[in-house]
């Protein structure tokens, strides 16, 4: 065989060995492929997404929610939100008050009320978020990234608990049952939250049954604080008043929201949360 | 002749750019398309690992856990507590492993007394009779290092343990946090330090919550011992006894603790849950 005939059929392999790799099944996208790396990366972005995720609830936890919104939220990307039952916030400028400044303010407010009570008890940094205890869970998971790469969707269950102190010293623990939809950005090399959306479900004191008592959802990032006229923080309202969820009722009917993700090749062709 | 051979050679680096992909949270190194599959497969098999922790915990099977699933060969396995660290293979063994059965064979022992349709079984036939324990693993953060060789993971537990006190079974709400460091021996993952921070321990029954009343955090395996109560006189304590963590209070602020795992390459380079880590 000619050097020039062996120079083609090298060629011809090699070319062949490099289509290969990019003509594997895209499971949820029938219509279009991935290459092995392609896929490869869309195994690592479940779990790194799971961890993102994660990490919101154990932030959220600490109330450490500024951090949470510099570490976890994207910087680059147009209009994220942040929703629970009662509507939305759009923005930057007005998740980092709702979620972040409001937090640090009703943090105050709790330990200046847990302080005129209890004069044992001093007001200072240290002191912050005394006697609150939150856990919400992450399980159940549905995640589903984007064919391109670049966004993901996930819908959680999340049964938890939140516990805290009112202005009387009276401890106060409530199951709260939520579900979770969220959509995720890759910006630089990192998923990031773009549109997080709590639906809650029930927020029950311990002891009692959602059947016969829950709460209207938690408003302002996490619910039980001083009421304004006790020197609480008047909650504003979301940018976009909107009933999304409803807690539970006798005379409720199951509600499909969030709408689960669904398989999809760019974020164009989904819908959002 | 000279384009067939510039062909191949660009042909050849196509191929070979798949090895060279960035790998996200490790800035300044990277993963070939080898050590991400590896890496995918990681994260699944860690998992797997701390749920069978779970079940055979819950099975009072503390001795075939340890046997099957944690390390043998890596330095200083440790296990811990609210109330400090067991560090050391021979601490560990007498405790967590061995200490478990000890517990539960005192439990079944009472369950025989107090009911008669027990008395005449073998205590081994029976063991841990009356229990039901089941701590679950949610809200996962697991990062496993550069190398392959090591990983941390993060849980929150929500759970119950229904154990044996003085006068038969007692049903707790027990809600926990895990933390865990992982090392790769012979191609599997095992256990190697094992941290658990619990937040409240309270009766099912009764009207009151954790906010109410928390009962002090299990101690020594989580055995059969009643959850306020200490563990038998024969059972050594923890060899590094310190307050890790506290169980919910009124005047307790969030506790920023255990650290969340972070990306990293080697162990070297990031913390350890075990005392070294505190």
């Amino acid at each position: 065989m000619r050097v020039g005939n062996k120079l083609v059929i090298s060629f011809v392999v090699c070319f062949l060995v490099t289509l290969s790799s990019s003509l594997c099944f895209a499971g949820g996208q029938a219509t279009r492929e991935m290459t092995l790396e392609q896929k490869v990366q869309r195994s690592l972005d479940y779990q790194e997404i799971q961890n993102v995720m994660s990490k919101h609830e154990y932030y959220h936890a600490l109330t450490l929610n500024n951090q949470e919104l510099d570490d976890l939220w994207v910087k680059k990307t147009p209009n994220p939100t942040f929703a629970q039952n009662q509507g939305y916030w759009i923005g930057y400028k007005s998740i980092r008050y709702y979620y972040g400044t409001l937090n640090e303010m009703m943090k105050q407010s709790s330990l200046n009320a847990i302080c005129r009570n209890n004069p044992n008890i001093k007001n200072t940094k240290e002191n912050l978020a005394m006697g609150t205890m939150m856990m919400h869970t992450l399980t159940t998971p549905i995640i589903v990234v984007a064919g391109d790469g670049k966004t993901a969707k996930g819908m959680w269950y999340s049964p938890g608990q939140v516990t805290m102190v009112g202005p009387d010293g009276k401890g106060m623990a409530s199951w709260i049952w939520e579900k979770y939809g969220a959509d995720f950005v890759k910006e630089d090399g990192q998923w990031k939250i773009w549109h997080l959306h709590m639906y809650t479900d029930f927020m029950t004191p311990v002891g009692e049954s959602w059947v016969k008592t829950t709460k209207d959802a938690p408003v302002g990032s996490e619910g039980s604080q001083p009421k304004p006229d006790d020197g609480g923080i008047a909650m504003p309202k979301p940018d976009k008043e909107e009933i999304t969820y409803k807690t539970y009722s006798p005379t409720q009917v199951p509600q499909n929201a969030p709408r689960m993700p669904e398989p999809y090749w760019t974020f164009s062709e989904t819908f959002s949360y | 002749m000279r384009s067939g051979l510039v062909s191949l050679v660009v042909c050849l680096l196509v191929t070979l750019s798949s090895s060279l992909c960035f790998a996200g949270n490790h800035a300044t190194r990277e993963l070939t398309l080898e050590q991400k599959v590896q890496r995918s497969l990681d994260y699944q098999e860690i998992q797997n690992v701390m749920s069978k922790h779970e079940y055979y915990h819950a099975l009072k099977l503390n001795k075939e856990e340890v046997d099957t699933i944690w390390c043998k060969k890596a330095p200083n396995p440790s296990f811990a507590q609210n109330q400090g660290y067991f560090v050391g293979y021979e601490r560990l063994y007498a405790t967590y492993r061995n200490g478990c059965e000890i517990m539960n064979n005192d439990a079944t022992e009472r369950m025989k007394k107090l009911y008669p349709e027990l008395a005449d079984k073998s205590t081994k036939d029976i063991y841990a009779v009356g229990s039901l324990v089941m701590h679950t693993t949610t809200t996962p953060i697991i990062e496993v290092a550069g190398d392959g060789k090591t990983a941390k993971g993060m849980w929150y537990s929500p759970g119950q343990i229904t154990e044996i006190g003085p006068n038969g079974p007692d049903a707790a709400w027990i809600w926990e946090k895990y933390a865990v460091d992982f090392i790769k021996e012979d191609g599997e993952w095992k256990i190697w330090h094992m941290l658990v921070s619990t937040d409240f321990c309270v009766p099912v029954a009764g009207g009151k919550s954790w906010a109410d009343e928390t009962l002090n955090a299990p101690m020594g395996g989580k055995g059969a011992q009643k959850v306020d109560e200490k563990p038998p006189a024969d059972m050594p304590g923890p060899n590094v006894a310190v307050e890790t963590y506290k169980v919910y209070s009124k005047t307790q602020v969030p506790q920023n603790f255990p650290r969340m795992p972070e990306p990293y390459w080697t162990f070297s380079e990031t913390f350890s849950y075990d005392p070294e880590g505190y």
